[in-house]
């Protein structure tokens, strides 16, 4: 038992990389060259904020701001700004996260959408302070709904595909690993 | 063993809150660095892609050739309808070539005529595209030759038929294609029968504005729209596309290039314009050239 849990956040951590890998991959494909009116999910954010609550030692901090620093060097984005409000907000969900463990479902996806909007209108000011012309409103917008509805389908993924479930009081915690 | 770790979270935590708020402090840094020193920042970014992204180049161009099959397969069902349309317009095409066919030949004799020089034709190079840009907040396509290849910065990118846009970024074995629809793209055009000369303004929407028009009433929708040549950024005369109206009543321009299949993309290479920056001087005769009859170099008698 001990020694499981001393093993299983590596495999949390290869399995978050190798996600963010291959969603950079599936985004950067040239299927669509014409320009959308609406935005995908932020699906690196979304899953970061999805494990956090269940498994707060699964995403750490570092590894989280490697994957989304290195999207936001391939995806033309202003490079770090992205990056550091998504840690800020994993941070504070992980703050959170002992409180939230006994929490029913809509509680905790409301956190998280008040979470990610906060996010994404601090990125919009940030970019405004510096100058830089943000995007339409709108695709911030629909980035905003999309990753929002998004995270359901997120947790629902990591809890049956990925194994990622809300540790039964105890169940990992050192204090009572023994 | 409570106590131990109780004991260990009362100096980790600090640690830890020090550790996080260095990494954001350190995300921050790189977003200061790049706003200040934008070129080495970018030029950062189009290494990491050089090297990152044609290393996917052997799993994406098969599932690229794959989803684009099965969207072809879509179009199956109106094959026949499909060829109907085909062989009116191969009919009318037919017309068309004959007439351009004459015009080209009345065209070369009024030249010889004349006299006229023309441009030197442009060389191009062809690429793939590798990659786009992968969010809806910027519209650029990566394309799989750089400088290896000899490309530059600022060169136009053509699908063959219309512009698409201009090279901006280029690594070893890549370079990026900033699409005329990207909202930081300005191309200096001329609408064609009127002459008028205006600024394509990309918008993120799949039909840019055409802004700074001097008479908008001598232009039509239905217009071609060549690019200009003004500023030097691109060759004269290169086909961009059409005007139209939007439901809004401003002007944009419907472009030729196939921008739903953006596939092999044409490079051209400009050759560095010459620019005449001095003005004339006085018409007389020319100065006589100093040679060397006149000041002949004085020697030092040899010794």
């Amino acid at each position: 038992m001990a020694e499981q849990t001393a093993n299983r956040p590596f495999a949390f951590w290869a399995l978050y990389a190798g996600l963010g890998v291959f969603v950079i991959f599936v985004q950067l494909l040239p299927l669509e060259t014409e320009p959308r009116r609406w935005a995908a999910p932020d699906y690196m954010m979304c899953l970061a904020y999805a494990w956090v609550l269940r498994r707060p030692d699964a995403v750490p901090a570092l590894l989280v701001a490697t994957i989304v620093l290195l999207a936001d060097f391939l995806f033309q984005r202003p490079p770090g700004l992205w990056a550091a409000f998504v840690v800020i907000g994993l941070e504070v969900l992980r703050s959170r996260a002992i409180f939230m463990r006994g929490g029913t479902f809509l509680l905790e996806w409301f956190t998280v959408i008040v979470v990610i909007g906060l996010v994404i209108v601090a990125h919009r000011l940030g970019l405004m302070l510096f100058l830089i012309e943000p995007a339409p409103l709108a695709l911030d917008a629909s980035l905003f709904l999309s990753t929002a509805f998004a995270y359901p389908v997120m947790v629902a993924a990591s809890h049956y595909l990925f194994g990622v479930r809300k540790a039964a009081p105890g169940e990992y915690d050192p204090v009572e690993a023994r | 063993m409570a106590r131990d770790t109780s004991r260990r979270d009362d100096y980790v935590r600090p640690i830890r809150r020090l550790l996080i708020g260095l990494l954001v402090v350190v995300l921050f840094g790189v977003f200061l660095l790049w706003r200040i020193d934008s070129p080495r920042v970018e030029r950062l970014r189009a290494n990491l892609v050089d090297q990152i992204v044609p290393n996917f180049e052997w799993a994406m161009a098969p599932v690229t050739a794959t989803t684009n099959i099965v969207a072809d397969f879509r179009s199956y069902r109106k094959i026949y309808e499909q060829n109907q349309e085909l062989r009116r317009e191969l009919r009318q095409m037919q017309a068309w070539k004959e007439a351009a066919l004459q015009l080209e030949q009345k065209n070369a004799k009024l030249l010889d005529l004349n006299k006229v020089r023309l441009d030197p034709k442009l060389t191009f190079v062809t690429g793939v595209v590798l990659a786009d840009s992968g969010s809806p907040f910027r519209q650029s396509v990566l394309l799989n030759i750089g400088a290896r290849d000899g490309i530059q910065d600022g060169w136009a990118t053509t699908d063959g038929l219309g512009l698409v846009g201009r090279i901006s970024g280029v690594g070893d074995r890549t370079a990026r294609v900033i699409l005329l629809t990207d909202s930081n793209s300005r191309l200096p055009v001329t609408i064609q029968p009127s002459g008028q000369r205006a600024l394509l303004a990309g918008d993120n929407s799949p039909t840019p504005l055409v802004e700074f028009l001097e008479d908008p009433d001598l232009v039509r929708p239905g217009d071609r729209v060549v690019s200009s040549g003004d500023g030097g950024v691109f060759p004269a005369g290169l086909l961009i596309g059409q005007v139209a109206q939007g439901p809004d009543r401003r002007l944009r321009v419907r472009l030729s290039a196939d921008y739903e299949r953006l596939e092999f993309l044409r490079v051209l290479r400009s050759r560095s314009v010459e620019v005449i920056d001095e003005p004339g001087h006085l018409i007389g005769p020319l100065p006589a050239r100093p040679t060397a009859e006149i000041t002949p170099p004085v020697e030092p008698a040899d010794g």
